[in-house]
């Protein structure tokens, strides 16, 4: 910032000190103004930008202590420097306790008033800069791709706005593709906390050892591979959001250490004795239905309660049609900037097919349906050829295709055990994670 | 060119203003000349703290020696009393800012002030930095964050040695503009 550009503001009574400190700034190039009495101060505070304002302590009227207490209530941002005629401790610790940047005694050192004059403007600009780039934090991690203006998007973005103020843990339910990691973003940017990191664990992603190590870390040599010491997910979360999707997949012992690290905020490295304390908060994602899951005892019944604190519920994409044409825009403009192509629109059969559709995989099939017409699109606008709808609509089956035997055999194990995945997965002779996984892609729903 | 009145007052040494003129007139390009002028200093003085009000003494310059010289002209007083400004402690010089007068003391320049031995060469050169540093302010140049610059602003004597006593090429600039 040019010297030009900083205004300072020199408030005094006496007009032979107003006059000699404008002079000296004006010297140094600052824009320089002064005001005989704090009435007046208080006008051109509100007539022009300060960056800087060096007040007299004692003055007829308003005192400067009264002054600072007022431009306190109205502008946090200027800089206030007291004058005192001697110094007085008590008089300098009570401006300094009411936000003045520091205070000096008359006669003013000439070295000793440019070093403190560099270092309070300097001050400003660091605490200026960090405002900037918090705000620019917000911008970017707010919850700007929760798209869509149904009443079924409006409530999801209420109870976001509700929940992210707050510390309690969240549990997000929806089906796959339903944007559950994006509302999470959401929480965690509305929070205190979205100055430090969210931290995803995918937990349907990881074997049993696999998930204990990433959500702990380990130390050297806790077991073959582990050839340095590695911070856990718990960890990295530390002042900021553990997200855990795909909570429903873990196993029981997972569950019982998620447990207790949820309620002490301690643990221990894999293969470690050190007591490692973390401050996080707690949102967790499913598409599996953790009640059943509860139920067939699968899914222990005090981690479901620790988790299901405030429950968000998010809408399968065909539950509010009415934001697919908003949706695609967003993607096609999206799109649009990344392949750097000029397609502006849809053709109304297009749009059509894109309404009419079912959209199993939610908004992450529609995003992946517009991004590849993105791609064979080679006018400005795309065609109802263009959507690969063909190949992700459910096919009819003839019944003898080699899915569709594994998908009835999945169906009739689960049905002759009651959904109880555990011993269905045994029965099939694969994990747990795999049946899950083949639940998904069938899109396979327990029947009453 | 307009020229530059050099007043050495209340007993300065004249053979210190003597060797600024030369430079003074290299520096600016204008003709230098030395005047006496009768003022009592007494009236500047402040008991109280031991120095002469520069203030005062600018607005005493701008009002009874300045009228006397042709329009344009410029006056630096030279004085051997330290100087000080009400709100500050003490200050090498001042000027009128886009104006006509300027006042340099070398009270503070002198190495014998602080227990060093005399050394008329670098007491000429601190002064010369001075007082080219106050017609800077007169010709309305603003202090430069150029280290090296004279238009740097200096509150200590080091400080004012690690300056050279030309102009950086942006107040050079600037100066040219405004001449």
């Amino acid at each position: 910032m040019n010297k030009c550009e900083i205004g300072i503001l020199v408030v005094d009574d006496e007009l032979i000190v107003r006059e000699s400190l404008s002079k000296w700034f004006r010297e140094d190039g600052f824009r320089v103004d002064s005001a005989e009495s704090a009435a007046v101060a208080l006008r051109k505070l509100q007539a022009a930008q300060w960056n800087l304002m060096l007040v007299d302590i004692k003055m007829p009227g308003m005192d400067g202590i009264e002054l600072l207490q007022r431009v306190r209530q109205t502008n946090k941002d200027v800089v206030v420097i007291i004058i005192t005629a001697f110094a007085a401790v008590d008089t300098a610790v009570k401006a300094l306790k009411e936000g003045a940047f520091d205070y000096i005694t008359k006669p003013i050192d000439p070295d000793y008033l440019d070093h403190m004059v560099e270092k309070a403007l300097q001050q400003q600009l660091l605490l200026r800069e960090n405002q900037k780039l918090k705000d620019t934090v917000s911008e970017l991690a707010g919850p700007g791709e929760i798209v869509g203006e149904s009443p079924e998007i409006r409530k999801v973005m209420d109870l976001v706005r509700t929940v992210a103020p707050t510390d309690t843990t969240v549990m997000i339910r929806g089906e796959s593709g339903t944007g559950k990691e994006l509302v999470a973003r959401a929480i965690h940017a509305g929070s205190p906390r979205k100055y430090f990191p969210i931290v995803t664990v995918n937990c349907g992603a990881m074997t049993e050892s696999l998930l204990e190590s990433e959500l702990f870390g380990h130390e050297r040599g806790a077991f073959t591979g582990a050839q340095y010491r590695r911070k856990g997910k718990v960890e990295l979360a530390d002042g900021g959001t553990l997200f855990l999707d795909e909570i429903g997949n873990i196993d029981m012992k997972t569950q019982m250490d998620l447990l207790r690290v949820i309620e002490t905020k301690q643990f221990t490295r894999v293969g470690g004795t050190e007591v490692i304390r973390s401050d996080f908060r707690v949102i967790c994602a499913t598409n599996r239905d953790l009640e059943a899951a509860v139920r067939e005892g699968t899914f222990r019944e005090d981690l479901y309660y620790r988790l299901n604190v405030f429950t968000v519920d998010l809408p399968p994409l065909r539950g509010r049609r009415g934001d697919i044409a908003k949706l695609a825009h967003f993607f096609l403009e999206k799109f649009s900037r990344q392949m750097n192509k000029k397609v502006t629109g849809f053709s109304p059969e297009a749009m059509l097919a894109l309404k009419a559709h079912d959209w199993p995989g939610n908004v992450r099939e529609l995003e992946n349906a517009i991004e590849r017409a993105m791609v064979v699109a080679e006018g400005e606008v795309i065609d109802k050829a263009h959507l690969p709808l063909h190949t992700v609509a459910t096919p009819a089956r003839d019944g003898k295709r080699l899915e569709d035997i594994e998908q009835r055999h999945i169906e009739q194990v689960l049905r002759e055990n009651g959904w109880n995945v555990s011993r269905s997965a045994a029965i099939l002779d694969i994990d747990r994670v795999t049946l899950y996984h083949k639940i998904e892609k069938f899109g396979l729903k327990r029947t009453q | 060119m307009n020229a530059i009145h050099i007043l050495p007052l209340g007993g300065a040494r004249a053979d210190l203003a003597g060797a600024l003129s030369p430079e003074l007139a290299r520096t600016f390009g204008a003709a230098v000349e030395e005047h006496a002028w009768d003022v009592d200093l007494e009236t500047f003085y402040n008991a109280g703290r031991g120095q002469y009000n520069s203030t005062d003494l600018l607005v005493h310059l701008k009002r009874h020696y300045a009228p006397g010289i042709p329009p344009g002209a410029r006056v630096l007083a030279l004085i051997p009393f330290d100087l000080f400004i009400p709100i500050l402690t003490y200050v090498f010089g001042e000027a009128e800012v886009g104006g006509s007068v300027a006042v340099v003391s070398y009270s503070r320049l002198a190495p014998e002030r602080y227990g060093l031995p005399a050394d008329d060469a670098l007491l000429i050169r601190r002064t010369l930095k001075e007082a080219v540093h106050e017609l800077g302010h007169v010709a309305s140049l603003i202090h430069c964050s150029e280290q090296t610059c004279v238009m740097h602003a200096s509150s200590y004597v080091e400080e004012i040695d690690l300056k050279g006593d030309s102009f950086c090429g942006v107040c050079a600039a600037d100066l040219r503009r405004r001449s």
